[in-house]
């Protein structure tokens, strides 16, 4: 038997655990190689002190207690999961943060949809609420060319904005102003628009545009 | 639910039952203390290991697929574990003091025979310690824990020879570093 094979057996020899064929071939090979004696005699001594060894120490009712103890670990292992995104400091905050942020988020929509530019979003409604009563007067009066152009349809879906316009756009209004449907808003408020509801819808925008570009009331 | 067999408890853990989990750590809690007090002598420490052994078991469990015993998954969890500790230590004893005065100190009043098994026990303990990973867990493995080696085989994924051999190497090691100390 090869000298590593009789390494392999040795522990298990001095421990009383080889098979009687192998307990043979190891006390044959024993004692005709002094190399693997010596190893032998090493591992006697190193299994004997072992034996000496005391017990290790253990506090009482270890066992008993370690269940309670691991499930306080595995909450806390789980806290400090969620501390992996936030220090632990900032965890007082983050109710109020997160209330303080939908605050801001819904105070910035409003605002948001209370400047949107008219037309913005499709509608012109907004613009009347940007226009005061008294700079329509003042605009209709002084028949002023405006910074920004002042689509005639939030005016005029105004009742009181549509006297004052309609002085103004005459027919140079009806040309341009408003798709189809406007064309009863038109008419409702007393201006004159017998030919828009011949136009389509791409003409109206044409006309819109050319109104937009002149900037004329 | 005691009666329920290791997999039998963790379908029922994978489906949200804790108890089934309190039931694993109650079967394996000694076996995984002892492989982990063999490796790391001091009680607290080795503590430390085995409630992270049963953590990781718990986060872990529900990616468990059974290719081997929950036992050599603990067991080899256990093992690395508890070696990673060895591992930070040996690194943490590099930049610090020896303390090994002050455990002495602690042993001044002891009877002469109980020091003298405190003794044995701490220069055992010294030589398991100079011994390669894989010897010191093959080690305890089969000396303390007193494993088959066919069981060790699957908690190392090694054959029964190479473990044979590793044994081997570490009692003549053992056996010779407590030759020189005393």
């Amino acid at each position: 038997m090869k000298h590593s094979k009789i390494f392999e057996l040795l522990p298990d020899y001095h421990e009383g655990s080889l098979t009687a064929e192998e307990l043979r071939s190891v006390e044959e090979h024993l004692s005709s190689c002094p190399g693997c004696r010596q190893a032998s005699e090493s591992i006697a001594f190193g299994l004997s002190e072992l034996r000496r060894e005391d017990a290790l120490e253990i506090p009482p009712h270890y066992f008993n207690n370690f269940l309670p103890r691991l499930h306080e670990r595995i909450d806390e292992h789980r806290k400090r999961r969620l501390h992996f995104f936030l220090p632990s400091w900032m965890e007082p905050l983050v109710a109020p943060l997160s209330v303080f942020s939908v605050a801001i988020s819904v105070a910035g929509l409003f605002f948001l949809l209370r400047t949107l530019p008219a037309g913005a979003d499709g509608s012109l409604q907004g613009l009347v609420a940007q226009v005061s009563q008294d700079e329509l007067v003042r605009l209709a009066d002084q028949e002023i060319n405006m910074s920004e152009p002042l689509l005639h349809q939030p005016i005029v879906e105004t009742a009181s904005n549509a006297d004052l316009v309609s002085r103004h756009l005459g027919h140079q209004l009806i040309a341009g102003e408003g798709t189809a449907e406007d064309a009863t808003v038109f008419s409702g408020a007393g201006i004159d628009v017998p030919e828009i509801e011949l136009l389509s819808d791409d003409e109206v925008t044409s006309v819109i545009d050319h109104l937009n570009q002149t900037r004329t009331l | 639910m005691e009666q329920l067999n290791d997999l039998e408890l963790i379908q029922r853990f994978k489906r949200g039952e804790e108890k089934a989990f309190n039931i694993l750590v109650s079967r394996y809690q000694e076996k995984v203390y002892w492989v982990v007090r063999r490796l790391l002598p001091d009680h607290d420490e080795a503590d430390d290991v085995v409630q992270s052994v049963f953590i990781k078991a718990y986060t872990s469990l529900s990616s468990f697929k059974g290719d081997s015993s929950i036992f050599t998954w603990l067991y080899r969890i256990a093992t690395n574990l508890a070696l990673n500790e060895i591992r930070r230590k040996k690194l943490k004893r590099t930049f610090s003091i020896d303390d090994s005065v002050m455990q002495h100190a602690d042993s001044d009043d002891l009877p002469l025979e109980q020091l003298e098994k405190k003794e044995l026990t701490a220069c055992i303990q010294k030589a398991i310690d100079t011994l390669p990973e894989k010897q010191k867990k093959v080690f305890i493995l089969r000396y303390y824990e007193e494993l088959p080696y066919e069981q060790i085989a699957k908690i190392l994924k090694t054959s029964v020879g190479g473990l044979k051999a590793n044994y081997f190497h570490a009692v003549r090691k053992i056996g010779a570093f407590l030759k020189n100390e005393a």
